[in-house]
C-alpha cells in the first residue's frame, strides 16, 4: 500500500509475505486457503451460478410463482430430509422415512374420514413417532445396525400399506379442510413452505444451540468420549430416531394434504433424494459434517435443478440423472478440496 | 561397544517463513550406538529428523556419512545413503499381509511381469529374524498388536538397507509389556552394528536404552550426555526445560483431610480383585503398576463407567451404586481417561466445545447453550492452565498433546468434581507440559479435593503423590507414603519380586 513510504521498504523483508497489504504471495498457503474456501462454499457458489444460468435461459424461471412452486414441491421432502439429517449426525441411518411418510399420509386420510383433520393430523404424527420409537429401540436396545433395522421396519410398513384399505388410495368423504395445509397460502407464500422453514429453523436451533443438539453431535463425533462425559448415548440416539419418525410423519401429512388423497406409494421415492440432499449439505459450509442448514441448501439445489431443466425444455426423465450428477460432483469437489487443503 | 562416528551433523539450521526451527545443531552418531534425541515439542527434534530423512533440506550446515559429505534431495536419497525412519504412526496397509507391507512402495522381486511372492516371503522372514521377531509373514497387519506392527516397519527399514534407523516415539502408543519387545529389538539392532536415533518423551526409557543422547531446546543444541549422565533424571529435566530441578513439582506432604471416596472389596472380572481403597481430600493417591495390572479398570469402577461384580463404594459417606458415568459425574467424580483421542475428546470440534461437554447444563439456560459463557470459561482456563491455542475456536485435533490434555483437564474442572481420577495424564505430552500438569494436580489437592493419579512413569508418580499404592494382577499389593519410597522399591513391587531393599531404605 505505502510503497512510497521509505520506512516501509526499509523494514520489509523481501521473502516474507506481507499480510498488511493483503497480497500474500501465491505460495502453498494461499492454495490451501483457496481449497478450504472451495470445500466450504463451492456448493453454494455452484447453486447461485445454477440459478443465474437457468434465469438467463428461461424467463419464467426466477418468477415469484415459479419459485413458490419449486419451494412448495420441495417442502415435504425437505421436512423428511431434516429428520434424516439428525439421524445421520449421530452416525446412524433411517431408511424407513419414505415408507413412514407414505403410511402417515394414508393414515391421515383414513382417520380424517371419521375424525376430521385434527384426528388425521394426530394420527400421522403419532404414527411417525411410533415408527421412530420402534426403530430407535431396535437399534439401541437390541443392538441391530440402523441400516438393517430401518430397512426392515420400512418393509413392514410397505406390507401394511398393501393391506390397509386393500392397497388402494384413500379418497372421498375427506373433510374440506384436509387440503388446507397443502394448498393454502399466506399471501403469495404457501403454507407448506412456511411449515417447512419453521421446522428447519426449529431443527437448526435444536442442533446448534441446545444442550440436546450438542449431545447429539458428541455421540456422532465420538461415542466413547460422549459416554465418558456423562452422555446417555442410547437415549440420544432413540430421540433422534423419534425426531426422524415424527418429521417423516409430518412430511407425509403435508404431501397427502397437497395431493388431496392418501396414496399408498406417495412418498416412497423421497428416500434417495433426502439422502442426496443431506450429503450435499454435508459438503456445504462445513467439512463433511451433516447439518440442517446444509441439508436445506441440498434440497433447494435438487428442487431448482429439476425445475430449471424442465422450464428450459429438457425432458423430465433427465432431471433425476442431473440430480445424481450434482450429488456426486458436490461431494467430490468438497472432498477433493479438503484433501488438498490438508496436505 | 560402539564404533566410529557414522553420521556427523555440523551446524545444521532450518527456518520456516523466516522463523528458525533449528539453529546450528551438531550431532554425532556412532556405528552400533543407540542415540537418544530429547527435547520438548518445538525443540527442533522433528525438524532435525526430517532433514536426516530427506524431507526437509537444511538451510545451513553439513551432513557427513562415514566422513563423506552428503545431501538428500528426497527421502529416497536418504534411504540410499543408509538412513531409514520408523514413524510414530505406522505406515502400513491394514488389509495387506506382513510381507506385502514390508515391500510396500518398493520394487518386488520379479520374473518378467510376475511377482515372486515366495522370494518376498523369504526375504521378509530374514529381516524379521535379524530383529529377533517371530511373526507369520502371511498374517494381515490388522491382526497384529501395535508392537508387532512396529516390527514390520523395522523389517522394512532393514530391507531398505538402513545403517541408521530413526525411531520416532516408537513406544508412545504401546503398553508396558509391548515396550519390552521394542527394547529387545533395539538391543538386537545395536548388537548387529546398526545405529539408532531414538526419540522419546519417556525419560526412563531414554536412560535405560541409550548409549548417549543429545538434548535440544528451542531449536538449539543444549548438550550431549553419555549413558551414566543420563541416569541423573533431574539434570536431564533441567537441560530439557532450562529450569532448575529444585523448582520441579513435588508433593508437599500435608496432612490428609477426610475420606472423600472409599471402596471395599471391589472386584471386576478378575481384572480388579478385592480392592480396598480410601481417597482423602487434600491428598494425591498414586497408583503404580504395569499396564494390565487393573489400574484403568479400577478407575472406571470408581467413576461408574463399569459396574463392580462385588464390593461397594461410598462417596462422601453415602453409597454409590455405579450405573453410568453420568451417575459418577453427578456425585462429583471425574475421570481423565488414558486415551485422550478415543476416550476424551471430539477431535474435529473446537476447544470450546470440548471444554464444556461434561458440564453442558451449567453453560445453558432453558436448554439453550450460552456460547458467551463457554467463551468466558475458556478465557479463564486458558490463563489458569496455560493452554496455548489460537483461541477458543481452534480445532482440538490441531493442538499439541500437552495442550489437548490441558483442555481435557479443564473440561473436568468445569464439572466442579471433587474427586478427580487421572489415568496416564502425561502420556504423549512433552516434558514442559508434564511439569504443568503435575503442578495442576498439586493445585487441585491444595483446594481440598482428592486426586487418584495413575501413571506408568514411576518417577513422576512418586514425585507427585502423597500416598503410593502399587497394583499387581488386579490387587493392591502395597500402600505407603510416597516420600519414603524409592524408585527401586516401587519397581520391585510392580514386578512382584520380594522387596529386597525394604529394610535398608529410610
Amino acid at each position: 500500500m505505502n510503497a512510497s513510504t521509505p520506512t516501509s521498504t526499509d523494514t520489509a523483508r523481501p521473502d516474507t509475505a506481507s499480510p498488511v497489504t493483503g497480497r500474500s504471495g501465491a505460495g502453498p498457503a494461499s492454495t490451501e486457503r483457496g481449497m478450504v474456501l472451495l470445500s466450504r462454499y463451492g456448493t453454494l457458489v455452484g447453486f447461485v451460478l445454477m440459478l443465474i444460468v437457468f434465469g438467463v435461459l428461461a424467463d419464467s424461471f426466477l418468477t415469484a410463482s415459479n419459485v413458490a412452486n419449486v419451494l412448495k414441491a420441495a417442502a415435504a421432502m425437505g421436512v423428511l430430509s431434516i429428520g434424516l439429517t439428525v439421524v445421520l449426525t449421530l452416525g446412524d441411518f433411517d431408511l424407513s422415512i419414505g415408507y413412514t411418510a407414505t403410511g402417515a399420509g394414508m393414515l391421515a386420510a383414513g382417520t380424517a374420514q371419521s375424525f376430521g383433520m385434527v384426528g388425521g393430523t394426530a394420527a400421522a404424527l403419532l404414527f411417525g413417532a411410533g415408527v421412530g420409537v420402534v426403530n430407535g429401540l431396535i437399534v439401541t436396545r437390541l443392538g441391530v445396525s440402523a441400516f438393517i433395522a430401518t430397512l426392515g421396519v420400512g418393509q413392514i410398513i410397505t406390507g401394511w400399506l398393501l393391506a390397509y384399505r386393500g392397497g388402494v388410495q384413500v379418497s372421498g368423504d375427506l373433510p374440506p379442510d384436509f387440503t388446507l395445509l397443502g394448498r393454502g397460502t399466506l399471501g403469495p407464500v404457501p403454507f407448506l413452505v412456511i411449515l417447512w422453514f419453521a421446522v428447519a429453523v426449529a431443527a437448526y436451533l435444536l442442533m446448534e444451540r441446545t444442550v440436546i443438539g450438542r449431545r447429539m453431535y458428541a455421540v456422532g463425533g465420538n461415542p466413547v468420549a460422549a459416554r465418558l462425559s456423562g452422555i446417555d448415548g442410547k437415549r440420544v440416539r432413540l430421540l433422534a430416531f423419534v425426531l426422524s419418525g415424527v418429521l417423516a410423519g409430518l412430511g407425509g401429512l403435508m404431501l397427502a394434504s397437497s395431493l388431496g388423497v392418501g396414496n399408498p406409494t406417495a412418498a416412497v421415492s423421497y428416500l434417495l433424494p433426502a439422502f442426496a440432499a443431506s450429503f450435499i449439505g454435508a459438503a456445504t459450509l462445513r467439512e463433511g459434517q451433516f447439518h440442517v442448514g446444509g441439508t436445506i441448501v441440498g434440497v433447494l439445489m435438487l428442487g431448482f435443478l429439476a425445475n430449471g431443466l424442465v422450464v428450459t425444455g429438457v425432458e423430465r426423465a433427465w432431471t433425476t440423472a442431473a440430480q445424481g450428477i450434482v450429488l456426486v460432483a458436490a461431494v467430490t469437489i468438497s472432498t477433493f478440496a479438503r484433501k488438498v487443503a490438508a496436505r | 561397544m560402539t564404533g566410529e562416528v557414522w553420521l556427523r551433523v555440523r551446524g545444521v539450521g532450518k527456518s520456516f517463513a523466516g522463523v528458525p526451527a533449528l539453529d546450528g545443531v551438531d550431532l554425532d552418531v556412532r556405528a552400533g550406538e543407540v542415540h537418544g534425541l530429547i527435547g520438548q515439542n518445538g525443540a527442533g527434534k522433528s525438524t532435525l529428523i526430517k532433514i536426516l530423512a530427506g524431507v526437509h533440506r537444511p538451510g545451513a550446515g553439513t551432513i557427513e556419512i562415514e566422513h563423506e559429505q552428503v545431501s538428500f534431495p528426497d527421502a529416497a536419497a536418504a534411504n540410499a545413503a543408509g538412513i531409514a525412519v520408523l514413524h510414530q504412526e505406522p505406515q502400513v496397509v491394514a488389509d495387506l499381509a506382513v510381507y506385502e507391507n514390508v515391500y510396500l512402495g518398493l520394487v518386488p522381486p520379479r520374473v518378467g511381469p510376475l511377482i515372486r511372492r515366495n522370494e518376498m516371503r523369504r526375504t521378509c522372514r530374514e529381516m524379521l529374524e535379524r530383529l529377533g521377531v517371530t511373526l507369520d509373514v502371511d498374517e494381515r497387519i490388522s491382526a497384529l498388536s501395535a508392537a508387532q506392527t512396529a516390527m514390520v516397519g523395522l523389517a522394512r527399514c532393514l530391507l531398505l538397507g538402513a545403517q541408521l534407523i530413526i525411531m520416532d516415539e516408537p513406544t508412545a502408543s504401546l503398553g508396558a509389556h509391548e515396550v519390552e519387545q521394542v527394547y529387545r529389538t533395539v538391543e538386537r539392532l545395536r548388537a548387529d552394528g546398526l545405529s539408532v536415533i531414538y526419540v522419546s518423551h519417556r525419560l526412563d526409557e531414554i536412560a535405560a536404552l541409550c548409549d548417549r543422547a543429545t538434548v535440544l531446546r528451542d531449536g538449539r543444541l543444549v548438550g550431549g550426555l553419555d549413558h551414566d549422565e543420563l541416569q541423573d533424571r533431574q539434570n536431564l529435566v533441567r537441560m530439557i526445560l532450562g529450569v532448575e530441578p529444585s523448582r520441579l513439582v513435588r508433593a508437599d506432604d500435608r496432612e490428609p483431610g477426610e475420606v472423600a471416596l472409599s471402596a471395599r472389596g471391589l472386584s471386576w472380572r478378575n481384572r480388579v480383585v478385592d480392592v480396598d481403597l480410601d481417597l482423602h481430600r487434600g491428598e494425591v493417591t498414586g497408583i503404580a503398576g504395569f499396564v494390565g495390572a487393573g489400574r484403568s479398570e479400577l478407575a472406571h469402577l470408581l467413576f461408574g463407567a463399569a459396574r463392580p461384580d462385588a464390593g461397594r463404594i461410598e462417596i462422601g459417606g453415602a453409597p454409590f451404586r455405579a450405573s453410568s458415568p453420568r451417575e459418577g459425574i453427578r456425585r462429583g467424580v471425574a475421570l481423565l481417561p488414558e486415551d485422550r483421542r478415543h476416550q476424551a475428546s471430539v477431535g474435529e470440534w473446537s476447544v470450546r466445545e470440548n471444554l464444556t461437554l461434561a458440564a453442558l447444563s451449567s453453560f445453558a439456560s432453558g436448554g439453550f447453550i450460552r456460547r458467551r459463557r463457554e467463551r468466558e470459561r475458556y478465557a479463564i482456563d486458558e490463563g489458569r492452565l496455560g493452554i496455548k491455542a489460537v483461541g477458543a475456536e481452534s480445532r482440538f485435533s490441531h493442538l499439541s498433546g500437552g495442550n489437548q490434555q490441558k483442555v481435557v483437564i479443564a473440561k473436568w474442572l468445569a464439572t466442579d468434581a471433587d474427586i478427580l481420577i487421572f489415568d496416564e495424564p502425561t502420556q504423549g505430552v512433552d516434558v514442559g507440559a508434564q511439569e504443568e500438569i503435575h503442578r495442576l494436580v498439586r493445585d487441585i489437592v491444595a483446594d481440598g479435593r482428592a486426586v487418584l493419579f495413575i501413571s506408568s512413569d514411576l518417577e513422576e508418580t512418586l514425585r507427585v503423590s502423597d500416598r503410593l499404592l502399587v497394583m499387581r494382577e488386579g490387587r493392591i499389593v502395597a500402600d505407603r507414603r510416597a516420600r519414603t519410597t524409592t524408585l527401586q522399591e516401587t519397581l520391585a513391587l510392580c514386578f512382584g519380586a520380594e522387596d529386597p531393599l525394604a529394610g535398608h531404605v529410610g
